[in-house]
């Protein structure tokens, strides 16, 4: 979309200085398709800046005091953030330190398998610039919007996966991010290629303390090809300082299948923008989500689910619970377009407010532009049953716990889709302390 | 064990109980009759501490403590238990893992430990076959698509499992079949003990038929008008409720 904001000159300055000193790191890259495609993302930048709540898309996610740390105050650390202690061998790892690659504490430089290549970004674009190339900014556009095209014109860390026609990983990869350095901004970028009839399953797991403002920018993109399946999952577990953009772009070629699962439950700013292309036959997209602003937070997912293509289906089923001053806001967006006759597109958003400080903005907008469809799309927002939470303390169960009860049954079919064991008890340990400690704000 | 005394208590504005007294002691089962809206489920309600009800005046004590100033939860632990007219159905929370967290609370309450693992569900099984309810039910979430005497079962099983001082029965009896009526009896009999005590609210004689009471009491209008034995029952089963009302009816016009 268009927007007209005139750049924060102070921001503007910064970003063309490090954009300077970018360019003359880039060697072999200059002159190459990439450098010209981030070349015309920091125009794009310098025409239109961040995003601002005036426009429509972030009407009630404003990322620019997150982005310039400055005038945000740091607070003190959670003392009980808890890190996910990593079952090495139950996953192919790729950590990020403070937004680099790091690879000691990676599989990623070493990792082999029969038909799947694994890249850092950076040497992506050197050993298959022709795959690069015909892959990279076309499932999440760098014109969207300020942060895309900072991300476009910056990142040069991420991973790239290749897997090669009906080829698979015995494992799925995990991207593990822990920022604990100085505030900063970072730019991270990844990019998946799933051949025909290949699979893949990525998890995204965001788990960082750190004592001073972090704001990271994320792009993910994969296409995949006919025939082929994706699972990514992305799982967001952040402290108090640490602010972030996340956008998703998956193409989906004829027959193919994508799931997504987003938990988000910590950190101060996140925004997850989530972009499905339907844009084969038969294709299938399954979205599902939950998120859990309880503390001072705000969670904001934008999903688009764009039928372009008949027969495809597609199923999004998100959930909030929202409780002290959190901030929940759900915007579901679906286009059925002219030629996407015979769509079936399915869409639920529910919500539990459990405090009177906490709100959640939900919006599904449907646009249907075929006639021969079946969609529907409902969105509910209400307070805990208190049916539910008396017959439960009739029973000598106390007010914190069942409450507690309640919660876990309503979140309980989202969590079960983490499919790692010990990832999804991890979670769920997070998620119960997050809630014993805004036990006072919940009514 | 239980003394109500001239307990009122108001709905949305609704004075629906008017001075109603009750002592149950160790060892009895009362039952409380009385016809649609004379207070029997506000009652039970009242007791055990649901949102929405205003005690207007009356004092109850419990094993002589004030019952009114307890949190639902702290009268479940104390030994009270309310088998529901109409039990929840909560789609997620598993029959077996309510049931653990119900019973370790309550042991906390009393100073003791969580029960073992292999200890609960040895005790699960055996309050099972008690009530006869299938455990592919308990697997399940908390009565989700179980029909009604599927979930008095399982009020019953509960309570079994609880072992409540005092029991209210709200209604149990709605709903049942002949069948299920029986075995909800039965685990209601084999739970009777000279330590124990039921409340049993009804609008017909027919559990009464199983469930012998010591004592028969008639709500009406807010207050118990008459009480009896189960003689009491049989009369208003053979002559309705219609004599209640005239007779109370009588009375007020006399004291007018």
């Amino acid at each position: 979309m268009e927007n007209h904001n005139i750049p924060d000159t102070g921001i503007l300055a910064q970003v063309q200085k490090l954009f300077g000193e970018f360019e003359l790191r880039l060697n072999g890259e200059r002159g190459s398709s990439v450098h010209a495609t981030r070349r015309s993302a920091m125009q794009y930048f310098e025409k239109h800046g961040l995003p601002t709540a005036q426009d429509e898309d972030w009407k009630y996610s404003d990322p620019q005091q997150y982005f310039d740390g400055s005038k945000l105050v740091a607070t003190e650390p959670d003392p009980l953030f808890q890190r996910f202690n990593l079952p090495k061998k139950e996953f192919i790892t790729a950590h990020f330190q403070d937004g680099k690659f790091d690879p000691e504490l990676s599989d990623v430089d070493q990792y082999e398998e029969d038909g799947v290549h694994l890249y850092q970004f950076k040497d992506a674009q050197k050993q298959i610039p022709e795959l690069f190339e015909a892959h990279f900014a076309r499932y999440v556009l760098p014109e969207t919007d300020g942060l895309t095209a900072l991300n476009t014109a910056f990142a040069s860390e991420g991973i790239v996966i290749h897997v090669e026609a009906k080829k698979s990983l015995s494992k799925p990869v995990l991207i593990r991010y822990d920022f604990a350095g100085e505030e900063a901004q970072h730019h991270i970028r990844h990019l998946f290629i799933l051949e025909e009839g290949a699979e893949l399953t990525v998890i995204e797991l965001h788990n960082s303390s750190s004592r001073e403002n972090i704001f990271y920018n994320i792009i993910t993109e994969s296409s995949v090809g006919n025939y082929a399946r994706l699972k990514h999952q992305r799982i967001q577990l952040d402290d108090v300082n640490l602010s972030q953009v996340s956008t998703t772009g998956i193409r989906l070629g004829e027959h193919s299948y994508a799931e997504t699962l987003t938990i988000s439950s910590g950190g101060r700013f996140i925004r997850n923008d989530l972009n499905f292309d339907l844009h084969g036959k038969h294709t299938e997209a399954m979205l599902s989500g939950i998120y859990l602003p309880l503390v001072d937070e705000h969670i904001d997912n934008h999903t688009f689910v764009d039928h372009a293509i008949r027969d495809g289906y597609s199923n999004e089923y998100y959930k909030g619970i929202m409780a002290g001053v959190g901030e929940g806001v759900f915007n579901g967006k679906i286009i059925v377009r002219e030629d996407a006759q015979k769509t079936n597109a399915f869409q639920s958003n529910k919500n539990v407010v459990l405090s009177n400080g906490a709100k959640i903005d939900t919006k599904p907008q449907l646009e249907i532009f075929a006639d021969d469809v079946k969609c529907s799309h409902g969105a509910t927002v209400g307070k805990l049953d208190n049916e539910a939470l008396f017959y439960l303390r009739s029973r000598g169960i106390g007010e914190r716990e069942a409450i507690g009860m309640l919660i876990k049954a309503f979140a309980q079919d989202i969590l079960e889709k983490i499919e790692n064991k010990h990832l999804m008890e991890f979670v769920e340990e997070v998620i119960r302390q997050k809630l014993d400690a805004s036990k006072a704000s919940i009514a | 064990m239980l003394e109500i005394k001239g307990l009122s208590a108001k709905v949305e504005d609704k004075e629906i109980l008017k001075g109603l007294s009750l002592s149950v002691q160790k060892g009895e089962v009362h039952a409380i009759m009385g016809p649609n809206g004379a207070g029997k489920s506000t009652l039970a309600a009242v007791l055990s501490g649901r949102n929405g009800y205003e005690v207007t005046s009356g004092e109850v004590s419990f094993e002589e403590a004030d019952l009114l100033e307890m949190s639902p939860e702290d009268r479940a632990r104390a030994g009270i238990f309310l088998a529901f007219q109409y039990p929840i159905e909560i789609p997620g929370v598993s029959t077996t893992n309510f049931m653990r967290t119900a019973v370790n609370e309550i042991r906390k309450y009393r100073g003791l430990t969580d029960m073992d693992s292999g200890s609960f569900l040895k005790l699960m099984r055996e309050k099972m076959q008690f009530v006869e309810i299938d455990q592919k039910l308990l697997s399940r979430s908390l009565n989700e698509g179980f029909s009604g005497g599927e979930k008095k079962r399982n009020e019953i099983f509960q309570m079994a499992m609880l072992e409540p001082k005092l029991a209210i029965l709200d209604e149990t009896d709605s709903g049942l079949d002949i069948d299920a009526l029986r075995i909800v009896a039965n685990g209601v009999n084999k739970l009777r003990s000279a330590d124990n005590a039921f409340v049993v609210i009804t609008h017909y004689q027919r559990l009464l038929d199983y469930i012998v009471p010591d004592f028969v009491h008639v709500l009406y209008d807010g207050r118990i008008v008459k009480s009896g034995t189960k003689d009491l029952a049989l009369e208003l089963e053979e002559k309705g409720y219609d004599w209640i009302r005239q007779e109370f009816a009588t009375a007020s016009e006399e004291v007018k």
